[in-house]
C-alpha cells in the first residue's frame, strides 16, 4: 500500500473507486468527477507531478507537497531523529560557526549561521550535545545531505 | 546605433519587464547573467546575452556594454541600481544611465543627509538625533521619547535597525548598532529616531525631468510586509483621508523639486493612525511594485524612463491620468510557509500562470528551471486590477488559485490567507501586522482535501503512464447506469 506524508498527516493512496471519474485534459489538467453518496456529482480539477519521492499536486486552487513514504522507507524513521537538523536540508553557504569542537552545548544554542537566497538562517542545537568535530568551514558551499558536525548526544 | 540598444544590468523578472518595453519601442536588448544563473528566464528573452562574473561588477558590465555597442544601461532594482559610482562610470563611458543623477543617489543614499535635506525642503520627518561620540544618550533622547529606533545611516531593509522600548536598553542598543553598521556597511554612523507604533507604509511615485519640474503618480500602500520585506502592495492607499493623501503628494513634489529629481523615483512615508506622516526615505530607482502604479494610471513607467533618458530636454508626462480602479501586487517567493518561510530552492516541475481580465504576471521563471539558492527568493509578481478594492481582492484570490507552481515550495497559500483575512479586507493593517497577528503561520488542509488527494493520489502514483482519457475507457458511471 502506498502512503504519502503531507505535513504531519500520513495519507493512504487508494485505488480509484467506482465513484470517481478522472479525465485527462489538455494542458496537464485532470478533471475529477466524484459521485457523492446522495448521487450528486461534484467536479474539481488538479495538476500534479511526481519527482523522485516528491509528490506535488495543485488541487482546488491550493498547492500541496508530499513525500511518498514507500520510497523513503527506512529514512523515514531517521527523520524522527532530532539530529537530522544538523544535516543540510537545502543548498546554501556557511556564514559563521558559533562553536568550537570539544564543547558541550545546551539545546537551543546557535551553532551555525547559514546563508541561502540572501537570507540568514540560524542552526540551533536540537538537544543537549557535545561537538566532536566541525565538518564545515566558514564560507563553504553546502549541498543537501551535508553534515555540519560530528556530535554526540548528552544525556542529563 | 547605440541609442537603439539597451543593456539591463539586472536579472530575472525586472530584466524581462524592461525587455518588453524595449521591444515595443524598437530598441534591441542585451541581457547579462552569471554562471550560476544561466537558467534564468531573462537569458532566453534578451536579444543578446553576455556572461559576467557578478551582477555587482559594474566595471565589467560597462566594458562589455561598450564592446557590444550599447547606448543605454537600465539598472533595474537592487544590485547596482543605487550605486552612484556605477551611474557615473556609465556616463563617463559615453552611455546613458536610465535613472536619476549620481548626486541625487549620493544625497539620498545616506539616511542622515536625506533626513536633513527633507527637513530643509519642508517635508515632515520623525524627531531624531545623530549619535555623537561621548554624548549623554539619555539626555539626548528626552525630547524624542520611547519607544525609539536606533538605525544605521547606511542601513536598509531592516539591517542595522533595532527598537528600544526601555531606557536601560538604550546604551547597549546603540553600541550594537554601531558594530553592526561597521561590519555591514563599513561605516558606523548611527542615529536615533522616534518609533511610530503601528504605522502604515505609503509611498509616492514621482517622475522628474532633472530640472526641478516633474509629476507625482499618486501613492502606493505597502504596509503588508514580512521581516521588512514587502509582499503585498496596492494603489490607491486604503483608509487615508483625501487631505492626507494630497499632503503626501505635495510633500513628494517638494522633494522632487528641491532635489531636481531626474527620472523615476519613490518617496516613502510612514503614516500614523492620526494621519500624521513622516519622510522615511527616497528610493532612487524603479521599484519592484511599480506595476501597481502602471495599472491604476495606465502609464508605462519603463517607457517614460527610457524616453526621458533619450530626450532629456523634452518635457513629458505632464498629463498624468487620474487613477482609476484598484490594483494589488503580490510577490511570489520561493519560501515555504509550512516551515517558517524557509527558502525553498528546487526545480520547477510544473508552471501555469493565470490569465484573463485584470491579471498581469511579471515572471522571472519557466517550467523546468532550477531555482538556485544564490539569489533573492522572489520568483514573480502577480498584479491584478479591478474597479474597486473588494473586487480586486476577489480577483487576486482567483489569480492565486489559478497559479500552478509545483516543484518549489512557494508562499501562494499564505497570500491566499491574506485575501481571506478580515482585517486585510477592510484595509485595517500596519507594517508589523503580519508579524504580530499572523505569525506563526500554519498550513492546514481540510479533511475533504486530504480525502481527495487520497483518492486521486492512487491514480497518479500508479500512472507512470498517463491517466487514460475517459473517452476511450467506459466510465464507471456508465456501468452503473
Amino acid at each position: 500500500m502506498s502512503m504519502i506524508k503531507l505535513g504531519s498527516h500520513e495519507i493512504e493512496l487508494k485505488p480509484a473507486g467506482k465513484n470517481l471519474e478522472l479525465e485527462e485534459r489538455p494542458g496537464g489538467w485532470t478533471v475529477a468527477r466524484i459521485r457523492r453518496e446522495d448521487g450528486r456529482i461534484v467536479s474539481t480539477r488538479f495538476c500534479s507531478s511526481t519527482f523522485k519521492d516528491e509528490f506535488w499536486i495543485h488541487l482546488a486552487g491550493k498547492p500541496m507537497f508530499g513525500k511518498l513514504l514507500e520510497e523513503i522507507g527506512s529514512e523515514d524513521s531517521a527523520s524522527e531523529d532530532p539530529l537530522v537538523g544538523l544535516t543540510a536540508q537545502f543548498p546554501g553557504k556557511v556564514r559563521s560557526i558559533g562553536v568550537s569542537s570539544g564543547v558541550t552545548v545546551e539545546k537551543g544554542r546557535e551553532l551555525l549561521v547559514l546563508e541561502a537566497m540572501k537570507m540568514e538562517l540560524s542552526i540551533k542545537a536540537p538537544c543537549d550535545l557535545k561537538i566532536l568535530k566541525i565538518l564545515v568551514k566558514e564560507g563553504q558551499q553546502i549541498a543537501p545531505g551535508d553534515s555540519y558536525f560530528e556530535v554526540e548526544k548528552v544525556e542529563k | 546605433m547605440g541609442r537603439r540598444k539597451l543593456l539591463v544590468a539586472n536579472r530575472s523578472e525586472i530584466a524581462c519587464r524592461v525587455f518588453q518595453t524595449c521591444r515595443e519601442m524598437g530598441i534591441s536588448t542585451v541581457g547579462v547573467y552569471t554562471a550560476a544563473d544561466r537558467q534564468a528566464r531573462h537569458v532566453t528573452f534578451a536579444d543578446e546575452v553576455v556572461e559576467i562574473k557578478s551582477y555587482l561588477d559594474g566595471a565589467e558590465i560597462i566594458t562589455l556594454a561598450k564592446q557590444l555597442g550599447v547606448g543605454l544601461i537600465h539598472p533595474g532594482y537592487g544590485f547596482l541600481s543605487e550605486q552612484s559610482g556605477f551611474a557615473r562610470e556609465v556616463e563617463k563611458a559615453g552611455m546613458i544611465f536610465v535613472g536619476p543623477r549620481a548626486e541625487t543617489m549620493d544625497l539620498m543614499g545616506e539616511k542622515i543627509q536625506a533626513k536633513t535635506f527633507a527637513e530643509k525642503s519642508g517635508v515632515p520627518t520623525l524627531p531624531w538625533i545623530r549619535v555623537e561620540k561621548g554624548m549623554n544618550l539619555q539626555e539626548a533622547v528626552k525630547e524624542i521619547r520611547f519607544p525609539l529606533l536606533v538605525k544605521a545611516a547606511l542601513g536598509g531593509g531592516g539591517k542595522g535597525m533595532r527598537k528600544v522600548t526601555r531606557k536601560e536598553d538604550l546604551e547597549d542598543a546603540v553600541a550594537r548598532a554601531y558594530s553592526e553598521a561597521q561590519s555591514s556597511f563599513g561605516e558606523g554612523d548611527v542615529f536615533i529616531e522616534k518609533c511610530v507604533e503601528k504605522p502604515r507604509h505609503i509611498e509616492i511615485q514621482i517622475f522628474g525631468d532633472g530640472n526641478g519640474d516633474g509629476v507625482h503618480l499618486f501613492e502606493r500602500e505597502c504596509s503588508l510586509q514580512r521581516r521588512h520585506q514587502k509582499i503585498w502592495e496596492e494603489a490607491p492607499a486604503t483608509l487615508i483621508s483625501k487631505s492626507v493623501r494630497e499632503k503626501l503628494h505635495d510633500s513628494a513634489l517638494k522633494l522632487l523639486k528641491s532635489t531636481k529629481y531626474r527620472n523615476a523615483g519613490t518617496i516613502e512615508f510612514l503614516v500614523d493612525s492620526s494621519g500624521e506622516f513622516y519622510f522615511l526615505e527616497m528610493n532612487t530607482r524603479l521599484q519592484v511594485e511599480h506595476p501597481v502604479t502602471e495599472s491604476v494610471t495606465g502609464v508605462d513607467l519603463v517607457r517614460a524612463q527610457i524616453q526621458q533618458a533619450l530626450e532629456p530636454k523634452k518635457s513629458f508626462l505632464h498629463e498624468v491620468p487620474s487613477p482609476r480602479g484598484h490594483a494589488i501586487e503580490v510577490r511570489l517567493y520561493a519560501e515555504d510557509p509550512a516551515q517558517g518561510f524557509l527558502p525553498s530552492p528546487g526545480k520547477i516541475q510544473r508552471l501555469k500562470w493565470p490569465s484573463g481580465l485584470g491579471i498581469r504576471v511579471d515572471s522571472g521563471i519557466e517550467e523546468g528551471q532550477v531555482i538556485t539558492p544564490d539569489f533573492d527568493p522572489m520568483l514573480a509578481k502577480l498584479i491584478v486590477f479591478a474597479e474597486d478594492r473588494e473586487r480586486c481582492i476577489s480577483r487576486l484570490q482567483y489569480a492565486l488559485e489559478e497559479t500552478v507552481l509545483l516543484g518549489v515550495k512557494g508562499n501562494q497559500l499564505f497570500l491566499q490567507e491574506l485575501c481571506k483575512n478580515s482585517k486585510v479586507k477592510s484595509g485595517d493593517f500596519y507594517t508589523q501586522f503580519i508579524e504580530n497577528e499572523l505569525m506563526p503561520f500554519e498550513v492546514s488542509y481540510s479533511e475533504e482535501m486530504m480525502n481527495l488527494v487520497s483518492s486521486f493520489g492512487g491514480q497518479i502514483r500508479r500512472s507512470s503512464s498517463p491517466i487514460k482519457s475517459l473517452s476511450s475507457v467506459p466510465s464507471p458511471w456508465e456501468t452503473f447506469a
